[in-house]
């Protein structure tokens, strides 16, 4: 997440000796080998759109005394590989390292002939133990998490399934702590299914392992006073050349997202409304219990402050996830409810929707400007898993955010900045332009060796609607 | 202007009882004039601390103890500028506390001295919460505190408490080192072990005799002698000695060499340093039947009537094939009893025998012998003895005209009697030695029969066959080690002044025989001084180093792999000597100068070599035989074109290790086609002085870690 003040120093330098360490580190990721040899080459990418989010291959001749060879691969196997590129200090010799990562290693490839003796490693980010590249399938069951479980636990308790302890999951207060809906992992799926499920809960936020091996589940950087992390101060530096794409076919202005239509076993058909309640009759209701959903069809009454009564059991008021806020409900509408012991939680309707359209008319692409509406209806694929309108109005703002706010994606060829990480928010000032523009960090392909150059793509900053 | 979000800094893992800082970062924005931070149980976000500091600084410290070891939290910051407005949560960062770990070293404490070039130190890591290791490095400082050598890198999965060992070698006598580690745990914590002051003294003694490297300028190699005697003494019982300087070997005890030396039972000078137990035999040497052999007895002359002319000496017998067949005695020595010290010398030159015995004490007996002993104690022999404990048959009336004319050999026998030879006898091997009926302090065997009586105790020289000291010990070899001690001998070698030693040579040992070799070295530089040390092993460990040393002087340019070496000297040079480096340039847009990356880790040397293919005769001048030549060419061909690494030294002191890159062209001088220049190139691929290197390169067979 940081720069040391070493690391930034030494990446202004103008001359940069490289110098590598590659450390074998076991299940606790203890250092327990390093492989000697000389590094012929090496690349690196960390893309946040990626499940893996961190990838690299590295080529070496190893040394003859390393024990690691690829002929041995079953001792690669339960070994993750921790790679370190240092630039010597100038002024004190000292060899500033920056941490790569850690990673598993990938298909060892070994090539040994007359004029070649090396190794190439596939590297892959400690998520592969959860996407089932190396391990992180599920036991062949359908798991279900409930609504209302902890999110902090849930993903604690995968993790730890995993091996994994260190972590930092850290989710405001204004977020969903708890799971707000149901989530259904069928068959076959991997824990990162898993964990892929929860993160669409709070839509901003990031999951990934960062270069200690540490587990991040947080915010991305989305406010309006979000900490530049590179600005010109090095990009004079390092800068060599920058590409800029608007993509017009992505931009949106009218989102509508539909969710999953629920599955209804207690239907309450047509409501009758009296004073603030609605009431139906609901025979497969023969008692009430936690969690019990029911549908119905409100009549042509709108209530703000709705109790629902089924039969002839108590009415309970219609509250949001919490318990704590009236729901309004609109006449004529099917609705979903869940029992939730002293009140109904409000599912939305059969098929939660929402729409948002920009309607800042600051906005270049205001929809009531001259651009028009430019309108996208999401459903389907990971559009299934929004099962109430809360996560459907959650999402629809956060695609305006993606899909009418950052549009221009630059591409910036630069001298490598090792310990540059995506969702890092840059200030650039472009050198055809007197405008210093803020972008975000998406994705990161750097090439090592003495003539290897850094591409940094990223996407014009707003901050969050929502925010 | 608003708050920008800070940054929190990361943090490795720390004592919660000390104080300790937590950072972060705030760049742009409003100006800082408070700071909050916010210290989470990782595991459930229970907030376990907060405070909040009025401070244009970007950290806090948080007091000792207010956290807990052993604990997984995190923290965050929040600012506020001066209108209290509160900017959003940093980024949280995960981070441990631990007790601070321990690592100790177990066997040594500052001021210790250490009697050997080279010492096994061990250390023991510990910590409470079973915080696991990273790794570790000793280091070895000079006694002004410089960094001389530090350990490779140590790597433990163990739990805590961990126990290592490294040894460090090389030391220089009277000389004062520090040592010290480090280690770094699984979370970053970072602990030092006290800096031990130690001092070394092992004797270092000037041990030419036991190795001696000899410079060969010609044949551009130094090559190393070695004169190990190892022989291992036998006693009837367990050792018994005198204050740790002398072996007691009382009635019925003996001492026995039977291995390690053989030598010629008529060329030889023995001395001895010792006190009478009783008279008799004291000191036996044989062949491989006791039938040939040479007794050395005590014995005293005297009348029981005549106290004034008793009298001590020493008589040599020889035997062979059982049959006496000389005799030889010393001169006389008053007041022989047990507080005697004596010194006994004996040398035998083919028929010149000389055969002195001193008698050095008159001080006060210290001995407490709980032997009867026919030795009167404290009796001098000029006090009345009984016939019977006198052996009153001893006469000399061959030479010496009997019992009136004593008073003519003088004290220090140099007018002793001449030997009584009876037969002429061949000479035969002296593989045994045994000693009894005495205490001894020094025993001494040695080739050189110009040895003159001395009272002083020699030191082993390049003749010396057997010699002990009975400093507690039996040994009589020139070496600290038995063969029982030592499964293997290791050559080493390294530049004078420098620590680090490589291994040049391994030889199992599994006979006295293998003790000694005759080693040439080739691969090293010419004008520099080198140690060259002997170093017996057994299971792996490493004993007291043997250390002589050289300085190099070679003539020519000289190629060797491990199969041979070839000299170049008329017309050698390198037209070329290029080094590559890997090297970048980019350009960034802003900058007049571009970035240089290199990449320190590829760098080498090519080098062309030439010279003219020429053959010496038997006295090293030049023959200009066509055959010859033409043969020798051939040989230079095949050498460079068989695929093994090669070293390549100059009279320069230069010296590169690699591969032929670019095989050997030929070329001729002149148009009478005798003489053929020769051209290669090689490429670097190594160190000449790194172990690792001339293993991978194929110079040694052998990996010495």
């Amino acid at each position: 997440m940081s720069v040391t003040q070493l690391e930034y120093n030494v990446a202004k330098q103008n001359n940069r000796e490289l110098h590598y360490k590659l450390y074998i580190l076991n299940h606790k990721f203890q250092r327990v080998d390093e492989i000697g040899g000389v590094l012929l080459s090496d690349s690196w990418t960390n893309d946040s759109t990626s499940d893996i989010r961190r990838t690299g291959t590295i080529t070496l001749t190893p040394d003859d005394n390393t024990s690691y060879r690829v002929q041995e691969g079953s001792k690669w196997l339960d070994k993750y590989i921790q790679v370190y590129v240092g630039i010597k200090d100038i002024h004190t010799d000292e060899i500033i390292y920056t941490n790569m990562g850690i990673y598993l290693i990938d298909n060892p490839n070994q090539v040994y002939s007359a004029t070649d003796d090396t190794i190439t490693l596939q590297l892959v980010d400690l998520m592969a133990k959860f996407t089932g590249l190396r391990s992180g399938s599920l036991d062949g069951y359908e798991y279900q998490l409930f609504q209302g479980d902890n999110i902090k636990d849930i993903i604690i308790a995968i993790l730890e399934e995993n091996g994994f302890y260190d972590y930092v999951i850290n989710i405001d207060a204004d977020d969903y702590t708890e799971l707000p809906i149901d989530i259904t992992i069928d068959i076959g799926a991997t824990y990162y299914d898993m964990l892929s499920k929860i993160n669409e809960i709070n839509i901003n936020y990031q999951m990934y392992f960062d270069v200690n091996g540490v587990f991040h589940y947080e915010k991305i950087p989305s406010g309006y006073n979000e900490q530049v992390m590179i600005d010109d101060d090095m990009w004079q530096e390092v800068y060599i050349s920058h590409n800029i794409n608007t993509d017009y076919d992505s931009l949106k202005n009218d989102i509508i997202v539909i969710g999953a239509t629920h599955d209804i076993d207690n239907y309450g058909a047509n409501a009758t409304a009296s004073g603030n309640t609605y009431s139906m009759t609901i025979p497969s209701v023969t008692e009430m219990y936690t969690d019990l959903k029911i549908g119905f069809t409100t009549p042509n009454t709108a209530i703000n402050e709705p109790y629902v009564k089924i039969g002839s059991f108590t009415a309970y008021p219609v509250k949001d996830e919490y318990g704590v806020n009236f729901v309004p409900l609109k006449a004529n509408t099917y609705y979903v409810l869940r029992f939730k012991g002293t009140y109904w939680y409000y599912l939305g309707e059969i098929t939660p929707r929402y729409e948002i359209k920009e309607t800042n008319p600051e906005s270049p692409f205001y929809v009531y400007g001259t651009l028009g509406e430019v309108k996208i209806v999401l459903s389907g694929g990971d559009y299934e898993n929004i099962t109430n309108e809360d996560l459907a109005k959650s999402r629809a703002e956060w695609e305006l955010y993606t899909r009418c706010r950052l549009l221009d994606n630059i591409t910036i060829t630069n001298v490598p900045l090792l310990w540059a990480d995506v969702n890092w928010v840059i200030d650039i000032t472009l050198p055809n332009e007197t405008e210093k523009r803020k972008y975000i960090i998406k994705s990161i392909n750097t090439t090592g060796g003495v003539n290897g150059t850094q591409s940094i793509t990223a996407m014009r900053y707003y901050p969050y609607y929502a925010n | 202007m608003a708050l920008v979000t800070p940054i929190a800094l990361s943090m490795n893992a720390f004592d919660a009882s000390e104080n300790q800082t937590f950072s972060f970062t705030a760049s742009g924005g409003s100006q800082v004039v408070k700071n909050k931070l916010t210290i989470r149980r990782n595991s459930d976000d229970v907030i376990v601390y907060t405070s909040t500091l009025e401070s244009y600084g970007f950290n806090q410290v948080v007091p000792a103890n207010t956290l807990v070891n052993g604990t997984y939290y995190n923290f965050y910051f929040n600012t506020y500028d001066i209108e209290g407005n509160e900017s959003a949560d940093s980024n949280a960062v995960p981070f441990y506390c631990f007790t601070t770990p321990t690592l100790v070293f177990t066997n040594i404490t500052t001021g210790d001295t250490i009697e050997s070039p080279q010492y096994k130190f061990n250390l023991r890591y510990n910590q409470l919460e079973d915080e696991l290791l990273n790794e570790l490095h000793f280091y070895l400082y000079d006694g002004h505190g410089k960094l001389i050598k530090s350990s490779e890198t140590i790597y433990s999965s163990e739990n805590p408490p961990i126990d290592f060992e490294y040894t460090f070698s090389g030391f220089t006598d009277k000389e004062t080192y520090y040592i010290e580690a480090i280690a770094t745990t699984l979370h970053g914590l970072v602990v030092e072990s006290n800096r031990i002051e130690f001092f070394v003294s092992y004797g270092y003694k000037n041990t030419y005799f036991l190795i001696k490297p000899y410079n060969e300028c010609i044949e551009g190699r130094v090559r190393v002698e070695t004169n190990i005697v190892s022989i291992d003494g036998i006693t009837n019982d367990e050792p018994k000695y005198l204050d740790d300087s002398a072996l007691i070997l009382e009635q019925g005890d003996w001492l026995l060499w039977d291995d390690g030396f053989n030598f010629n039972s008529q060329q030889f000078v023995l001395t001895k340093w010792w006190k009478p137990v009783e008279l008799g035999t004291t000191t036996v040497l044989y062949g491989d039947s006791y039938s040939d052999r040479i007794e050395i007895s005590l014995k005293r002359y005297g009348v029981s009537n005549n106290i004034e002319n008793i009298k001590g000496y020493i008589q040599v017998d020889g035997y062979r094939n059982g049959v006496k067949y000389f005799t030889k005695q010393s001169n006389f020595i008053d007041q022989l009893n047990n507080n005697s010290e004596l010194i006994s010398y004996i040398n035998i030159n083919g028929s010149n025998i000389n055969v002195i015995l001193t008698n050095k004490n008159n001080i006060v007996n210290h001995l407490e012998f709980n032997v009867k002993s026919n030795v009167e104690f404290n009796r001098l022999t000029d006090l009345y003895l009984i016939d019977s404990d006198v052996d009153i048959s001893i006469r000399f009336p061959y030479t010496f005209g009997g019992f009136n004319n004593f008073g003519t050999r003088d004290m220090l026998g140099y007018n002793a009697l001449s030997a009584e030879f009876y037969n002429d006898v061949e000479p035969f091997d002296i593989v045994n030695i045994r000693l009894m009926r005495c205490i001894v302090d020094h025993f001494n065997i040695t080739k050189n029969t110009d040895t003159q009586y001395s009272e002083t105790k020699p030191e082993w020289d390049l003749d010396t066959i057997l010699d002990c000291d009975f400093n507690g010990n039996i040994r009589g070899g020139n070496v600290e080690f038995t063969l029982q001690q030592v499964d293997m001998i290791k050559l080493k070698r390294r530049p004078y002044g420098t620590i680090d030693w490589i291994t040049i040579f391994k030889k199992d040992i599994t006979s006295i025989d293998d003790l000694n070799f005759d080693y040439k070295d080739y691969y090293l530089k010419s004008n520099i001084k080198y140690e060259y040390a002997i170093v017996p092993c057994l299971h792996g460990a490493e004993f007291n180093y043997i250390i002589s040393d050289v300085t190099t002087k070679f003539n020519g340019i000289f190629v060797s792999d491990n199969t041979d070496t070839i000299r170049l000297i008329g017309g050698a040079l390198y037209p070329s000597d290029n080094i590559t480096q890997q090297i970048g340039i980019l350009q960034p847009y802003n900058k007049q100068y571009p970035k240089v990356i290199t990449n320190p880790n590829i760098r080498y040397r090519t080098l062309t070599v030439t010279g003219d293919v020429l053959t010496f005769d038997e006295n090293n001048a030049l023959d200009k035989d066509r055959g010859k030549i033409i043969n020798e060419r051939k040989h230079w061909e095949e050498f460079l074109t068989n695929g093994n690494p090669k070293i390549i030294k100059d009279w320069n002191g230069d010296i590169i290790l690699g591969k032929i890159t670019t095989p050997p062209s030929f070329s001729y001088i002149g148009n009478d086609m005798i003489i053929p220049v020769i051209s290669f190139a090689i490429t670097e691929q190594g160190q000449y002085d790194s172990q690792s290197d001339m293993y991978n390169n194929g110079f040694y067979s052998f990996l010495d870690k």
